[in-house]
């Protein structure tokens, strides 16, 4: 099944590249070829224009993960958006293949919904049964140990919890292709551990992994580690 | 359908979780209606020469309803743009996201009128309840989309607010002629046919049909522009400001 994660006015197709950025629901691998974004001043000639990224070339293979690093402002989130759908890069293309699980570093939540509250509104969103949701729900909810927490409202959680949730989000409908940025800021010990945990679960079954991060301390755990800086990505060997 | 049932729930229960909300439903609207009354009332008639107590209590009441709902629309827009962004990519059309706000807007609008005309008539006898009723869900409803259109453009939550409290203002005592202010701009003001739409409500129990076709067209001119706003608002990561 595919997600309707890419809508059809977005698409413009390859040959379209230059003149703006474009996403295309593609085959494997999931990849994004020569993106460029740039934060443009509001006001003409006051302000300054920011180029985050020069040309970005990235693909992830199945069954892999894939690390992103790079220094604060380097332009990792604006990457991710561009690569979960959310954010148009001004130019170059975007494949990606079957569902995405995007876990954002700001903890997009509903505040005043509840935990039960939100898995159903997302789940709904992901096409899922309610069966489904609950199943996936309870699964996740214990495995990040959160299901004390069910019925409490998204702005009554510690920022730990939140980001659990936040986390579980992204992973309830199974995705294809997860992209997670700083995933694991807030978590304890356990919880990270159990993080590489589904991880390792994950990329058994043949999903793919994309981590951002400001730092990376366990390299083992990563197929290949990219860093971004001055706007350009680089393989690090 | 199933989507946009959610999303209006999702709105509602939103606003009723909000302890503010709450607050200015259960001390911010009385307070509005009697403030008006007294201020009208304790006012010489030579400053207010067409403008009662009584009518002064019904034009608090709209000021009530649209200043709240109003705050309901901007509020829901600047606190959920960035997680609507993600329940979009979850499957959700903008289009649904959208049209669930607005219906929930509008049903917000209605409790709020419902509310707002209960403490009213403590003060004020209503000829026609239901008229009332219908013209401050109306105007209700055009003020959440004047805070969609606001929080949409300025999606920020102080600035936002003093815009809208500004705009408010300005159209409460001008365009609903509580300041004689003589000047035919202020006929074109939002507020200036539901006012005069609700006080025959209270008076005689009619509606004037053209100031409630007037009315309709706002709603729709704002339904519009707040529409392309939110959408504006909803594709562009940094916001039109």
């Amino acid at each position: 099944m595919v997600f309707p994660l890419i809508r059809k006015s977005d698409y413009t197709g390859i040959d379209d590249n230059k003149k703006s950025g474009c996403v295309k629901d593609g085959r494997t691998p999931d990849k994004s070829r020569g993106i460029t974004k740039t934060y443009r001043s509001k006001i003409p000639y006051f302000g300054r224009d920011e180029e985050v990224l020069r040309g970005v070339d990235f693909q992830v293979s199945e069954a892999n993960i894939v690390g992103i690093v790079g220094e604060n402002g380097s332009g990792k989130s604006t990457l991710m958006k561009i690569l979960a759908g959310v954010m148009k890069p001004d130019s170059g293309l975007v494949e990606r293949n079957g569902r995405i699980g995007w876990c954002p570093q700001e903890k997009l939540l509903y505040d005043r919904l509840t935990v039960d509250e939100t898995f159903t509104l997302f789940g709904i969103g992901y096409d899922m049964k309610r069966w489904e949701i609950g199943r996936n729900k309870e699964k996740l909810a214990d495995k990040f140990g959160f299901e004390d927490y069910l019925d409490y409202q998204v702005d009554k959680l510690s920022e730990g919890v939140k980001q659990k949730v936040n986390l579980s989000i992204a992973l309830m409908h199974d995705p294809d292709l997860l992209l997670l940025d700083e995933p694991y800021e807030g978590f304890d010990w356990n919880t990270y551990l159990k993080f590489w945990d589904v991880t390792e679960e994950l990329l058994e079954s043949e999903k793919s992994i994309v981590v951002i991060s400001h730092f990376v301390n366990e390299r083992e755990r990563f197929d290949s580690i990219y860093e971004l800086y001055g706007g350009l990505l680089t393989k690090e060997k | 359908m199933i989507e946009i049932r959610d999303l209006i729930k999702v709105n509602v229960t939103a606003f009723f979780r909000r302890p503010v909300n709450l607050g200015l439903i259960v001390f911010g609207i009385p307070s509005v209606i009697y403030g008006f009354y007294v201020f009208m009332r304790a006012l010489p008639d030579f400053i207010f020469p067409e403008i009662s107590a009584e009518m002064g209590a019904a034009t608090g009441t709209l000021f009530a309803v649209v200043f709240l709902v109003g705050l309901v629309g901007l509020f829901q827009i600047i606190s959920s743009l960035e997680a609507d962004r993600r329940l979009s990519l979850s499957g959700f059309s903008m289009q649904n996201i959208l049209i669930g706000r607005f219906l929930g807007i509008f049903i917000i609008s209605t409790i709020i009128s419902a509310l707002s005309l209960g403490v009213m008539s403590y003060w004020v006898f209503a000829e026609s309840y239901s008229r009332a009723f219908l013209v401050l869900t109306l105007s209700g409803f055009m003020y959440g989309m004047i805070g969609v259109l606001i929080g949409s453009s300025v999606p920020k939550e102080l600035e936002a607010s003093l815009i809208l409290i500004f705009l408010a203002d300005l159209d409460v005592f001008l365009g609903t002629g509580v300041l004689d202010f003589e000047s035919a701009v202020v006929e074109y003001f939002p507020l200036h046919s539901p006012s005069i739409l609700l006080r025959n409500a209270v008076l005689n129990g009619h509606l004037d049909n053209s100031h409630l076709l007037v009315l309709g067209v706002y709603i729709l001119v704002f339904l519009y522009f707040s529409s392309l706003a939110f959408k504006k608002a909803s594709s562009d990561e940094e916001g039109w400001f």
